[in-house]
């Protein structure tokens, strides 16, 4: 056992049984899974990207590079999981990823042999020939062999959830900086939101042996925490990695809600990604301590010096027997001085300053280097150099401290870029780099406690003085102050072996030499080249040490050589907590028509049109195939009488006294003079002279009309009236409404339509009455009506409206009423025939691209009055004769198949795109004719009637002689209609 | 004689009490979209104090009196929600479109109402910003819809086509933040 006896943050009366690589371990309660198997002396705990290294735990925090393990069981499983962030709970699973047949021994560790063979960007310059092989061999080969943990290919049925949060200020990150800030900006009265990644709030206090006010610096952290909790303008948000800066003071928020507990035990989501938004913001997201780069640098066993002091500290256990430490600042003698006074054994503290001085009882010894390590599934010995020459130091740990890089992630989101401070090594977040965000404590480069106490304070103050409230004077609690002592050290050259810079994406010293000599000497090219900083971590860790390289060779200094471009998310977030609630139906919200549960009892399936479901057809039980539905369907509205449900239509309320002269304007033709309880056909045009949308229009009064639009195109017209009525002619008196919801609406056609309206009405319609485009109020029972005698299918047709919690009634007294005549519902499959028959269009026809005149309606644009889209629609290239017009198609040889969307081209000419000649709209079966009949869009169609054009489906391989004819099929002089 | 049998899409869907929080209808008896006539402001505002003693609301906020509520939901549009029919008089300065069944309005009560909104719609309704007599017309769950704060909780109108979905919506939120609330505390 490596658990100290005492210490730590973690409640020793709480063990937790968790398993990794199938075997079962006991941790405590606050362990860490990486702290967990540290404890147990497992030190190998996962395979590298690209050369298979054993790998072991380099970090006690979200920067971590190697220790990345699969959690979940059968096909539930999460991969890329750090372990050191990971908490430990009942049952927990993980297994090592990227290693086949095992960890210890790893077949594709034989890529570790060939490493000559791949350093960066091998395989732009090794699978060059044959070239046909790099899609089908070697991209596919490498896939395999690259990349770490793998998806189940099974969908994740965790639960994720998403939400949005306001606030006045948002702390992002709750270390000394974070937890004074949120002090002084609460204290004040500011709605404060405080969110850390870490489950302990504290930062590094948790990790340190510093002492606050006098007490220790973790328990200052707790009694801050609940003094915080206490206040109700206070939002403590634990397991919370802000992960993105956007615009307007957004934050992109992942919250860990129930990773850490064991599934099956709640309904609670795994996950939260919030929205943020923040009136201010404070950066308090510390610093990431960076290695030095070193022969060997990578055994399981060398680890970070703050981390070795994270796992002494916070978690009681000791990371090694005999800890070496390798440092350029003084940093790295505090874990030396900790880890002594924890009882562990120091072999040796090896500083690159030859003026170093020990802060204890430890040998030190100073401007020396490590040169190389060995051990080959864990550290065993280091070399080092010293004046003096090599020597080795037995020594299964070894911490290493290069300085610390303020976390400026954050301030970079929106493309700033951070400045380099020469006092401590390191870039800090440049002043104004995100609107609204100041950046505290390490972060900011404030390095010591007390630095960080005040540099918070100082921020949250700054915070209050912009939105005007007055702060409440706070102490600033007493605490260490201690000068970042450095010397930037960023590689030790010389040594043998290769040195890593990116753990995770197996990068090193010599691929950013090689990428130097190759003339990829800018650091973003640099880093594509080399994928340094590429893997899920960005590489937290590497990217100092590697442009520093690179400044060295290039002679510039590192400010002058930048870093790379920082982009969210801090931390990776999984798609299923970005796409919470949009799984499944989530995708998007159900409109249900009030015939909706009949017809669900009727077994019709559903389509969907927009966001509103409607029946395809209403299958009879002796019908197998749809179209039998649909063939039985259209007939019988022909010969009786059939109902559909037409609610989904956008329907309109125009009200006021300049009503007629809106619609005049945003109608191509002449509305004003419809008498009142008459309907008209109306064509809506854009600027561009395209058509927008058709419909109806009723005069219900003097100032009053409804329109009707087509379900898809409702909330576009809807726009289009208000945009027009807003910001054209304010000056109209015009009301718009939507009632679309306000009314069930349903279409009854068919030659005994009459008989089945006259049936449910209190006043009957006498013979001659209420022709053809009349509209007038009616009364079912006590219930008001809407009635217009409007048709879509070429038959004698009424529309009913009653308002909408009446629909469902009448949905079932109109069936059961048709059901009597020999009639029935009828679906959209058929409701799509009958008006083809009939040669109405709809939005298949109506694309965008084609003008009234292209539609046969050129007529309708009035010539007396101005309209939108009349300028453009009036000039010649739009309404040309060889324009695509409508026309209808059928079958005029042995071949009968029409297809929608087929070119159409000349008989005798090539069919191709330079011969085009138009496509098919819609098109389908005539029952009542007997083979298949299209609309289309034909160059010059309507002077071609007669002649023969030949269909050519390029998809399907098929060519159908048809014969151009009228676009209605059926009854062409509208007799039906009128009768 | 006919007599079509009134229905409502929220009938056997609601009440639902999930962890301390609770959903239930409260359409009105009757809404009018009341759509302000250009320049006539004023002679709405007096239509209505004759015809309701309701005051014309400012922008995102609404007005009540005894069970009566005037929501203020865009630029010019107001919804009368009330047990009695919109006065005819308020013709005077608005159009009147008759929208009794074109939503339905539920109420969320309970501690954690402001938690489970959160999850649904991206306003901001902390108490001090959107306070009683607030309103607004919102996204929730991705469905247009409009918000207010009442006495007792938040009052939610969505339109009628997309009750089933709002109330799963809502219900599967209530629920998620329920189990949270109840995670141990560690």
């Amino acid at each position: 056992m490596s658990r100290l006896a005492t210490g730590g943050q973690i409640d020793r009366t709480q063990r937790i049984p968790f398993t990794f690589q199938g075997q079962t371990y006991l941790g405590y309660r606050g362990d860490t899974l990486a702290s967990a198997l540290l404890a147990q002396d497992v030190r190998l705990v996962a395979r590298s990207f690209k050369y298979h290294r054993p790998r072991g735990i380099l970090t006690a925090g979200s920067e971590e590079p190697n220790a990345l393990v699969t959690i979940g069981t059968g096909d539930q499983l999460t991969p890329n999981c750090r372990a050191t962030t990971q908490e430990i709970y009942h049952g927990l699973v993980a297994r090592a990823q990227n290693c086949f047949p095992g960890l210890r021994f790893d077949l594709m560790a034989l890529n570790d042999l060939l490493a000559p063979f791949f350093g960066a960007g091998f395989y732009y310059k090794t699978f060059m020939w044959p070239r046909p092989f790099w899609r089908r061999v070697y991209e596919p080969l490498i896939r395999r062999s690259a990349g770490l943990g793998a998806l189940s290919g099974v969908a994740d049925d965790g639960r994720y959830d998403k939400g949005f949060a306001h606030c006045d200020l948002l702390v992002i990150g709750a270390g000394p900086a974070g937890l004074m800030a949120a002090q002084v900006a609460a204290r004040a009265g500011l709605d404060v939101i405080l969110a850390d990644e870490d489950f302990l709030v504290g930062g590094r206090l948790n990790s340190e042996t510093h002492e606050i006010d006098a007490m220790p610096a973790s328990r200052w952290a707790v009694k801050t925490r609940a003094a915080l909790a206490q206040m109700e303008n206070v939002r403590v948000m634990r397991r919370t990695t802000v992960t993105g800066v956007y615009d307007g003071g957004t934050y992109g928020a992942l919250e860990r809600v129930s990773e850490h507990l064991p599934s099956g035990s709640h309904d609670a989501p795994l996950q939260i990604f919030w929205r943020i938004v923040a009136r201010r913001a404070i950066l308090a997201s510390g610093a990431t301590e960076r290695p030095i780069a070193f022969a060997g640098n990578d055994r399981p066993g060398i680890m970070m010096a703050g981390a070795l002091r994270s796992y002494v500290n916070r978690f009681a256990v000791a990371p090694g027997r005999r800890i070496s430490v390798f440092t350029n600042n003084d940093d790295g003698h505090r874990t030396a001085y900790d880890l002594a006074a924890a009882g562990l054994q120091i072999a040796a503290v090896i500083d690159t300053r030859p003026e170093a001085r020990a802060l204890g009882d430890y040998p030190l010894i100073s401007g020396a280097q490590v040169v190389g390590t060995r051990g080959r599934l864990g550290l065993r010995a280091i070399t080092i150099r010293t004046a003096g020459g090599l020597q080795e130091i037995a020594s299964d740990c070894l911490g290493v401290s290069g300085g610390w890089n303020p976390a400026v992630h954050l301030s970079c989101h929106l493309n700033a870029r951070p400045v380099w401070r020469d006092d401590i090594a390191a870039f800090v977040p440049a002043e104004a780099a995100v609107p609204g965000l100041i950046a505290a404590g390490a972060a900011a480069g404030e390095m010591s406690t007390a630095g960080a106490l005040k540099s918070g304070a100082h921020a949250a103050a700054t915070v209050l003085k912009a939105l005007g409230k007055r702060p409440v004077q706070l102490t600033l609690p007493r605490a260490e102050d201690a000068p970042m002592a450095l010397e930037p050290f960023w590689h030790v050259g010389g040594g043998r072996g290769r040195a890593w810079l990116d753990f995770q994406n197996d990068v090193t010293v010599k691929d950013v030499e090689l990428a130097y000599r190759e003339n990829f000497r800018s650091v973003e090219h640099m880093k594509r080249y080399t994928t340094l900083g590429m893997a899920t971590d960005q590489g937290k860790t590497a990217n100092m040490g590697a442009l520093a390289i690179m400044a060295e060779m290039t002679g510039k200094s590192i400010p002058e050589t930048g870093t790379t471009t920082f982009r969210p998310p801090y931390t990776p977030v999984p798609l299923g907590a970005l796409g919470a609630h949009g799984r499944g139906k989530g995708f998007a919200p159900e409109r249900l028509t009030p015939s909706h549960a009949l017809l669900g009892e009727m077994g019709a399936p559903m389509l969907e049109v927009g966001l509103w479901y409607r029946p395809g057809w209403v299958p009879h039980a002796n019908e197998r195939h749809w179209r039998q539905s649909c063939d039985r369907e259209a007939l019988m509205v022909r010969a009786s009488v059939g109902v559909s449900d037409v609610t989904t239509l956008g329907k309109i309320d125009v009200q006021g006294r300049d009503a007629g002269r809106f619609l005049d304007r945003v109608y191509c033709n002449t509305i004003s003079n419809l008498p009142v309880g008459r309907v008209r056909y109306g064509l809506m045009l854009r600027e561009d002279g395209m058509v927008m949308d058709d419909g109806t229009v009723a005069r219900l009064g003097a100032r009053h009309f409804v329109l009707t639009t087509t379900t898809g195109g409702a909330d576009m017209v809807l726009a289009h009236l208000e945009f027009c009525q807003q910001v054209l002619w304010p000056d109209l008196d015009v009301a718009i409404v939507s009632v679309t919801e306000q009314w069930a609406q349903f279409a009854i056609a068919g030659p005994k339509s009459r008989a089945l309206v006259n049936g449910l009405l209190r006043r009957k319609l006498g013979v001659g009455a209420f022709p053809f485009m009349a509209c007038g109020t009616v009364r079912i029972g006590p219930t008001t009506a809407r009635l217009f005698r409007i048709s879509y299918s070429g038959e004698h047709a009424y529309e009913i409206a009653v308002p909408a919690r009446y629909g469902e009634a009448l949905a079932r007294l109109l069936l059961a009423r048709a059901r009597t005549l020999g009639g029935g519902w009828y679906g959209m499959e058929a409701l799509n025939v009958l008006r083809l028959e009939k040669g109405y269009v709809t939005h298949a026809e109506i694309d965008g691209r084609v003008t009234a005149d292209d539609l046969g309606m050129g007529r309708m644009m009035a010539a007396g009055k101005d309209y939108i889209g009349k300028a453009m629609s009036t000039r010649p290239a739009l309404c040309a004769p060889d324009r695509e017009q409508l026309v209808g198609l059928k079958p005029a040889g042995a071949l009968k198949r029409l297809h929608g969307g087929a070119h159409l081209f000349n008989p005798g000419q090539t069919p191709t795109r330079e011969n085009d000649q138009g496509h098919i709209t819609s098109q389908c079966f005539s029952p009542h004719l007997g083979h298949p009949i299209a609309l289309a869009l034909l160059r010059g169609g309507r002077a071609r009637i007669g002649q023969n054009i030949l269909m050519v489906d390029h998809l399907r391989q098929v060519e159908t002689l048809c014969e151009i004819c009228p676009p209605a099929f059926l009854d062409p002089k509208g007799e039906r209609l009128r009768d | 004689m006919i007599d079509l049998v009134p229905s409502s899409p929220l009938d056997g869907l609601l009440p639902r009490t999930v962890g301390g929080c609770s959903l239930s209808a409260m359409t009105p008896a009757f809404i009018t979209a009341i759509t302000a006539r250009r320049g006539a402001q004023a002679a709405l505002a007096a239509a209505l104090a004759s015809a309701h003693d309701l005051r014309l609301p400012p922008v995102g906020r609404s007005s009540g009196r005894g069970g009566m509520r005037l929501v203020w939901a865009g630029q010019g549009r107001y919804f009368l929600w009330a047990d009695c029919p919109a006065s005819p008089t308020l013709a005077k300065g608005a159009a009147l479109s008759d929208h009794s069944d074109a939503w339905v309005v539920m109420s969320l009560t309970g501690a954690l109402a402001p938690e489970v909104l959160s999850r649904l719609c991206p306003l901001d309704l902390r108490a001090s910003v959107f306070r009683r007599g607030h309103s607004a017309a919102a996204e929730i769950a991705r469905m247009p819809g409009i918000l207010r704060r009442g006495a007792k909780g938040f009052e939610i109108a969505v339109m009628r086509s997309f009750a089933q979905t709002a109330v799963q919506r809502i219900v599967d939120a209530m629920t998620s933040v329920a189990a949270q609330s109840e995670l141990p505390d560690g």
